[in-house]
C-alpha cells in the first residue's frame, strides 16, 4: 500500500517539536544503553583500544618514513581522530541509520509512519551504539596526542558526524528503490569511513572530486581535519556549507524515497 | 565423520556461491585498499626506499594478506547467535559434533570467498603493478599457507563466538582480536619494517604466521620459508584447537546447569 509520508518541516513550531521528540527518544536510548553497564563499558573501552591498536600501524609507518606527501604523524592523528570522533558521535546520536536499509526492506517503517514525528528522525534515533563513546573518546585523545586540541574540535567533530549520518541516510535510502540493499549499503558506508582515514594528499584531483561528492570523505574528515590543523575562514565556510548541503540532499532523498515506500504486512507494537 | 564434515563444507560453499552480495562488497573494499596502498607505497618509497623491496612487492604482499583477512567469514557472529538464541540446543543432537559442523560450514564458505577474491585481487595487483613477483612454487605456497591460515583463523573466531556463553556480545573481543592480528600480523606494513621490540612481540604471537607468513612469499623469502610458516601454523593450530575444546566443554557445562 503506498503511503503518504509526512517528512517535511513546516515552520519553526514544527522544528521545535521535532527537536523535542528527538531529545526524548535519545534520552530513552541513552538510559537503556547505559542500563546494561557491563556491555556498555565493554563496547566503549574495547572500541577505544581497537582504534588505539589500529593507530599503531600508522605509527610504525610514520616512524619509518616520517612523512607521506607532507603529512606527518601528528597530522594523521588529527585526521584519524576527527574521523573517529565524528563517526562516534554519529552512531551515538543517529545509531539507527546503519539499520535503515534493513528497516525499509522489512517494512519496519510502518509503525513510525503512524506517529506524528518525522520518520527519518525516528529511524535515526531508534537506537544508540555504545561503541560510539569509545570512538569519540579515542578520537579526541588522538587529536590531543597530535597537539591539535582546541575549541575548533567541537565544530569539526559535529560537521564530521553530520556528514557520516547524511551519507548513511543517502546510501541506505537506496533501499527504497532497490531490494535487499542492506549488505551493500552497510559496505558502502564502510567505504566512506575507509576513505576518510587516509591522507587526501595520496589522491589525484579527479578522485578528490569524487571524495567531495559521491563518497563524501572530504566533508567527513579532510575538511574537519583542516579546521583543527590550521583553521581559515575559507576552510570553515567550505566545510559548513558543504556539510549542510549534503545533509539537505540526504533529507530530500529520504523524503523522496519514502514516497516509494510500500507498507509491509506485519503487525507489531512500537514501544 | 570426514564424509559428513565434507558434506557441510559442500553445502556451505553452494550457499555462499548463490548469495553473492557479501562477496561483491568485499571485492569493492579489496579494490579500494589495493588502490590506496598502491598510491601510498609509490609515494613513500620514492622518498625513502627500502633496500631489496620495491613498491610492487609491497602491493603483492598486501594483496595476499588482505586476501586472507577478507576471505574468512565472521563465524563468531553465527556461533554467538546459536548460543544466545538457544539454537545450539537442537544442533547438539545432530550426528556431527557442533564445533566440527560449524567449522566445516565456515571452511566451505571461506573456500568460495578465497577463490573469487583471490582471482579478483591478484588480477588487480597485476593490473596495478604490471608484474608478478611470485613463481609457480611460490603460488603453491601462497595457496597452501593462505587456506591453512584461514582455517586456523576460523578456529579462533569460533572460540570468540563461544565466549557468548558468558559475555553475550562477543563483538568487542572480536574487534580486539582483529586489530591485534592487523598490527602483529603485519597486515598493511610488513614486519620487516617494524621496530625490533614490536617484531619480537609479533613473532611470539600466532598472527605473524597467519598473515605475514604467507605474505612474505611476495617479498622474496627463501623457499624453506613455506615449511617454516607451515610448522608454525601447525603448532598454533594445536594450541587453538585445544583452547576451543576447553572453552566449548566449559560452556556446555553452563548450558546443562542453566537448563539449556
Amino acid at each position: 500500500m503506498p503511503v503518504q509520508p509526512r517528512d517535511r518541516a513546516h515552520g519553526s513550531g514544527h522544528v521545535v517539536a521535532l527537536l523535542r521528540g528527538y531529545a526524548a527518544l535519545m534520552r530513552t536510548n541513552l538510559r537503556s544503553s547505559m542500563a546494561l553497564r557491563v556491555a556498555f563499558v565493554m563496547q566503549s573501552v574495547f572500541m577505544a583500544l581497537n582504534n588505539a591498536l589500529f593507530f599503531v600501524i600508522w605509527w610504525v609507518l610514520f616512524e619509518r618514513f616520517e612523512e607521506i606527501r607532507g603529512w606527518r604523524l601528528d597530522d594523521f592523528a588529527a585526521l584519524y581522530g576527527i574521523a573517529a570522533a565524528g563517526y562516534g558521535l554519529s552512531v551515538i546520536f543517529a545509531g539507527g541509520v546503519p539499520d535503515l536499509a534493513q528497516r525499509i526492506e522489512d517494512g519496519d517503517l510502518d509503525a513510525m509512519l503512524t506517529l506524528p514525528q518525522s520518520v527519518l528522525v525516528q529511524a535515526a534515533a531508534a537506537t544508540t551504539r555504545p561503541a560510539g563513546w569509545g570512538d569519540l573518546v579515542s578520537g579526541i585523545a588522538l587529536i590531543a596526542l597530535g597537539g591539535h586540541l582546541s575549541a575548533w574540535v567541537i565544530l569539526a567533530a559535529v560537521l564530521s558526524a553530520v556528514t557520516f549520518t547524511a551519507s548513511g541516510v543517502v546510501l541506505h535510502s537506496a533501499g527504497f528503490w532497490v531490494r535487499r540493499m542492506e549488505t551493500l549499503s552497510r559496505q558502502a558506508q564502510e567505504f566512506v569511513l575507509a576513505f576518510s582515514l587516509y591522507p587526501p594528499s595520496l589522491f589525484g584531483s579527479t578522485l578528490k572530486l569524487f571524495l567531495f561528492t559521491v563518497i563524501p570523505a572530504g566533508f567527513a574528515s579532510y575538511l574537519p581535519a583542516e579546521i583543527i590543523r590550521a583553521p581559515t575562514a575559507i576552510t570553515v565556510a567550505s566545510a559548513v556549507v558543504g556539510t549542510l548541503l549534503y545533509a539537505v540532499f540526504a533529507t530530500w532523498l529520504f523524503a523522496r524515497g519514502l514516497r516509494q515506500y510500500a507498507s509491509g504486512n506485519r503487525f507489531g507494537v512500537r514501544q | 565423520m570426514l564424509r559428513k564434515s565434507l558434506a557441510f563444507v559442500e553445502i556451505a560453499a553452494r550457499q555462499r556461491a548463490r548469495d553473492r552480495a557479501a562477496i561483491v562488497g568485499r571485492m569493492g573494499f579489496y579494490a579500494l585498499i589495493l588502490f590506496i596502498f598502491s598510491r601510498l607505497w609509490e609515494v613513500v618509497l620514492a622518498r625513502t626506499p627500502v633496500p631489496g623491496i620495491d613498491a610492487d612487492s609491497f602491493l603483492w604482499y598486501l594483496a595476499i594478506t588482505e586476501w586472507i583477512v577478507l576471505s574468512v567469514p565472521l563465524l563468531h557472529l553465527e556461533i554467538e547467535r546459536d548460543v544466545v538464541r538457544g539454537d545450539l540446543a537442537y544442533r547438539l543432537t545432530r550426528p556431527v559434533p557442533y564445533p566440527l559442523a560449524r567449522l566445516a560450514e565456515g571452511f566451505g564458505d571461506m573456500l568460495v570467498r578465497m577463490s573469487v577474491l583471490g582471482a579478483f585481487g591478484f588480477a588487480l595487483a597485476f593490473v596495478y603493478t604490471g608484474t608478478i613477483p611470485i613463481g609457480p612454487w611460490g603460488w603453491v605456497g601462497v595457496a597452501a599457507l593462505g587456506v591453512s591460515a584461514g582455517a586456523l583463523t576460523l578456529v579462533f573466531y569460533m572460540t570468540i563466538g563461544l565466549l557468548a556463553f558468558w559475555i553475550h556480545d562477543t563483538r568487542p573481543v572480536y574487534w580486539m582480536w582483529q586489530k591485534a592480528s592487523f598490527v602483529l600480523g603485519g597486515l598493511i606494513v610488513p614486519l620487516e619494517l617494524y621496530p625490533d621490540w614490536l617484531r619480537a612481540l609479533a613473532d611470539a604471537s600466532p598472527f605473524s604466521a597467519l598473515l605475514h607468513g604467507p605474505g612474505r612469499i611476495a617479498l622474496g623469502g627463501p623457499p624453506e620459508l613455506v615449511f617454516e610458516v607451515a610448522a608454525k601454523l601447525l603448532v598454533w593450530s594445536a594450541v587453538a584447537i585445544t583452547i576451543l575444546i576447553l572453552v566449548f566443554r566449559r560452556g556446555l557445562r553452563s548450558v546443562v546447569i542453566g537448563g539449556g
